[in-house]
């Protein structure tokens, strides 16, 4: 059913640092028509429609039309003829015009067409300045991938990885979802671990060894405040913001083994959630707040465990495979998302809740610290290729894969935004 | 050395005083260094008791494996046989809904009627996998629709139209027996024997080689049976009586019955 289709895209930005490989696309994806969006003035930085165009072939859902292959460059609707863009195939047509608009910012007005119902399908327009056409291009990408596909598109997101050189540097990366625009949030020459983004999207939880031993940090994004939420003896581990954004989830091994702990921020109160003298580990939480998922080995071997919060009752989640790990859950909560080991390889592997069924998405192999998509249709992950760390993406489905390599460091624990 | 290996065998094979061993060995050591000895004896005996210790976790943390694997096969297999018997259920009572619904006024007919057409289903979902296709999918999607009037509406006035539709475009059509011995069956149900008579006649005349052949000879000598032609209804009966079909068996018990 699925096609490996090797399409190697390479940013025409020279600030971005990841170049991205989509490794396997779907095998019939809708073919659309991109047409370059119209502009007067002086060559901008960015090519606004071919980062639209990249968006949406990266998705794996669509097949954009080379502009070699157009019969006519449409800028408005009085220039869209339905007849030429039938002709070649196509499904959707999008053009779009930007104009200068006070203050100089940059207005660009958009539309899609439908080509089989020969109709629009909606006409919008965005307006920014200079240093944001990255912005207002994801804006079309999702505008564009919500009215075809019905899903919310994770274009505009965000994500935050850690890049390691050797073992004496280490900096915490945040760049747009499709890797450019990279910035340092943090760089040191102890270990940055286990980045956690709070629900808002305006904060970062990780580990640091800064202090000579791990410590939880948070971290304001836009001004770069930071507070130190732990100093236990031991370890100090994945933090987890629960969705209101109150509470850190995290592992301690302050009273002797590593249990899972909760802390409310703003009192600085820790209450202990887990007893047992196996190992508790990587805590996270239910999208309703009220349970933690999380990797225990007290039946013999790692598998994940779920813990209500309210009666401290726990039980058990997979029952697949000797080692189930890191788990994730998929917005709907339907889905638990994990590192899986199959055949003595560790996979990212989706495990659906309500039968409970294993799937395994990736055939690379090492792969750890699944992170889930916002909308849900794609998780990043790190992986080995080569002998580099390295992020990696995959449809919750399998259908759709893309590696993000590195040029420089290895890159390693990717973490999707919230919406923001 | 030797020598306490030597003892130690000794006290073994007397096998009452194995303690006395290590106490005469300590003592040695006592004396020259007492307070050591004693807080070193009873390290030992404490990682002794923290290795057993760690020996029963390790044994816990299987065993809680081994019993939360074992719960959780037991859920599905609950769950799986439950399914099992919610899937059996639903298949006897359409089983048993289809054979009610089968038109036919002697109860020993009620089983005739499903065996005999449940055969033809497989054939039918053959064929619109292979081709289904303009003509002919409209053609199985018509019987399906009659049969669907039949089995599972009941509305057999209206199944009565949609056969007769059935045969006037597709005289020659892949069901036409099967819609023959349905509008056999439904005027039967009604009491209507001289309309059930033509129709179980038609088949037979025009069919008379078709798998539903044996079944509409054994309605035909009900129906004559029923309308007082008895040397007939015996004719037929004993006819079908003779093969090794269904409508065998019912055509040999219904004889009996007649014969009683």
């Amino acid at each position: 059913m699925l096609a490996g289709v090797l399409v190697l895209l390479v940013w025409s930005s020279a600030r971005a640092e990841l170049t991205i490989e989509i490794t396997q696309g779907l095998d019939n994806p809708t073919p659309i028509a991109i047409v370059p969006f119209g502009w007067g003035g002086a060559p901008l930085a960015e090519d606004v429609s071919a980062i639209v165009e990249a968006d949406l072939r990266r998705s794996g859902q669509f097949r954009p039309l080379p502009t070699s292959d157009m019969l006519s460059l449409p800028r408005s609707s009085g220039e869209v003829f339905y007849r030429d863009w039938s002709i070649l195939g196509t499904e959707y047509l999008l053009i779009g015009n930007m104009t200068a608009a006070p203050a100089g910012a940059l207005k660009l007005e958009f539309e899609l067409y439908d080509i089989p119902s020969r109709k629009p399908v909606f006409k919008r327009e965005v307006t920014g300045n200079a240093s944001q056409l990255r912005d207002m291009a994801h804006l079309v990408s999702d505008a564009v991938y919500e009215a075809i596909t019905n899903i919310r598109g994770a274009f505009s997101t965000k994500i935050i990885y850690v890049e390691a050189f050797g073992t004496e540097r280490f900096r915490l990366m945040l760049a747009d979802a499709d890797g450019a625009r990279e910035r340092v949030l943090l760089t040191s020459k102890q270990p940055i671990m286990s980045p956690a983004w709070s629900p808002d999207g305006k904060e970062v939880a990780y580990v640091s060894f800064e202090t000579t031993r791990p410590a939880i940090f948070r971290q304001v994004i836009a001004t770069a405040e930071r507070q130190q939420l732990t100093n236990f003896q031991g370890l100090n581990g994945a933090p987890a913001w629960s969705p209101d954004g109150k509470k850190l989830a995290m592992v301690l091994s302050k009273d002797g083994n590593p249990e899972i702990y909760v802390l409310e921020i703003a009192t600085g109160v820790f209450t202990r959630i887990t007893r047992h003298f196996a190992i508790d580990t990587e805590p996270n939480w239910t999208s309703d707040g009220k349970s933690l998922v999380f990797t225990s080995d007290r039946g013999g071997k790692p598998q994940i465990y779920q813990v209500a919060l309210a009666s401290g009752r726990v039980e058990r989640l997979t029952f697949e495979g000797d080692y189930n790990a890191r788990a994730r859950l998929s917005p709907d909560g339907k889905t638990l998302v994990m590192v899986h080991r199959h055949r003595g390889v560790f996979h990212i592997a989706t495990q659906d809740l309500v039968r409970g069924d294993i799937r395994v998405l990736t055939q690379t192999t090492l792969d750890e610290s699944p992170s889930i998509a916002p909308n849900g249709a794609m998780l990043l992950y790190a992986t080995k290729y080569g002998d580099k760390g390295i992020l990696a993406a995959v449809s919750l489905d399998a259908g759709v894969k893309f590696r993000l390599p590195s040029r420089q460091g290895d890159v390693r624990e990717p973490s999707w935004s919230p919406y923001f | 050395m030797t020598a306490a290996l030597l003892a130690a065998a000794c006290v073994a094979a007397s096998g009452t005083s194995q303690a006395q061993v290590p106490v005469v060995e300590s003592n040695n050591r006592l004396a020259a260094a007492p307070p050591r000895a004693s807080s070193s004896q009873s390290m030992d005996s404490r990682s002794e008791m923290f290795y057993q210790m760690q020996l029963l976790q390790q044994e816990v943390l299987e065993l809680r494996g081994l019993l939360e694997e074992q719960s959780y096969e037991l859920k599905r297999l609950k769950q799986q046989r439950l399914d099992d018997y919610v899937n059996l259920d639903r298949r006897i009572s359409a089983l048993a809904g289809g054979g009610a619904a089968a038109p036919s006024s002697d109860s020993t007919a009620d089983a005739a009627a499903p065996p005999a057409a449940s055969p033809r289903q497989p054939e039918q979902s053959v064929q619109t996998a292979e081709d289904i296709v303009g003509e002919q999918a409209d053609e199985v999607q018509r019987y399906r629709t009659a049969i669907d009037l039949v089995l599972r509406k009941k509305d057999y006035a209206a199944a009565i139209v949609s056969f007769k539709q059935y045969l006037s475009e597709y005289p020659k059509g892949r069901y036409a027996p099967n819609s023959q011995y349905w509008l056999g069956e439904i005027y039967l149900l009604q009491g209507d024997l001289e309309q059930a008579r033509q129709w179980f006649a038609r088949l037979l005349s025009e069919h008379a080689g078709h798998a539903k052949a044996p079944d509409a000879t054994y309605k035909l000598g009900t129906v004559y049976h029923k309308l007082g032609d008895n040397a007939k209804a015996r004719q037929l009966l004993q006819e079908v009586a003779q093969g090794s079909t269904n409508a065998a068996r019912l055509a040999a018990s219904y004889l009996a019955d007649m014969n009683r």
